[in-house]
């Protein structure tokens, strides 16, 4: 399972998976949501997978459902730092389509 | 042969254990198509084949797996991983061993990245038969320079 945290720096809300990110992260994930929406005064959101080692599909989905959460809280989202086999995940899957991917 | 246990694949990386047994002399865009395709394979045989769920992001899904896990039916489920190489192709064989019946789906739904569309770009070819439970994938497979 992934370790899974969340900060404010500033005005941006900070998401740092570590581990494997999979479906069985999910209800955790979950009160990451419910917790983007206590933030007030944030304009950004960015998750940073430098310490992830692997995501699948279902990991991919919850990064989905937060997307989702981010428009509807009109919160700048990005996914940072992804490298090695989870950065060519995201690329399979085409993320850099609908996610500001930042390296 | 492999047989995990369904608690084994959800708690572990069984992915990793069978590449370990596998020729190392594959190269490393093989292992890593590999490594990603057995783990949505046995991810969706433990998910849905053993245990029966439909939808893994609905709310409550940790504790519901986690309560089937504990079922002494659909938790005592192995499954089982198959694999063999012959004429540069790797096929490899993960079989469930729940009674519901599955189907592959045929069409995107939001919010949910099917392991299958992952999969299908990675292997060579994936075929799913219903009526043994099992999923057949096959790789290219390349020596590492």
């Amino acid at each position: 399972m992934s370790k899974v945290e969340i900060t404010t720096q500033n005005n941006t809300k900070k998401i740092t998976l570590s581990g494997h990110f999979t479906a069985m992260d999910h209800d955790q994930f979950r009160a990451i949501l419910d917790d983007l929406q206590s933030g007030e005064g944030c304009t950004a959101c960015a998750v940073d997978l430098e310490h992830l080692e692997f995501i699948d599909s279902g990991g991919l989905g919850m990064l989905l459902l937060l997307r989702d959460a981010c428009i509807k809280q009109k919160l700048a989202l990005s996914l940072t730092n992804a490298k090695g086999d989870v950065l060519r995940i995201l690329d399979i899957a085409k993320f850099d389509q609908l996610f500001k991917v930042v390296g | 042969m492999f047989a995990f246990s369904t608690h084994a694949i959800l708690g572990g990386d069984c992915a990793t254990q069978v590449l370990s047994a596998l020729p190392q002399t594959m190269d490393q865009d093989t292992r890593f198509a590999v490594r990603v395709c057995l783990h949505e394979a046995l991810y969706n045989a433990a998910l849905h084949g053993n245990l029966e769920i439909d939808d893994i992001h609905r709310s409550g899904i940790t504790k519901e797996v986690e309560s089937r896990l504990n079922n002494p039916t659909l938790g005592s489920r192995p499954v089982y991983v198959t694999w063999e190489l012959m004429d540069q192709i790797l096929e490899i064989v993960v079989k469930d061993f729940g009674e519901k019946p599955v189907s592959l789906p045929t069409e995107d739904i939001p919010h949910r990245i099917h392991g299958l569309r992952l999969m299908r770009q990675l292997a060579r070819d994936l075929t799913f038969d219903p009526t043994i439970r099992a999923i057949k994938m096959g790789f290219c497979w390349k020596e590492a320079p």
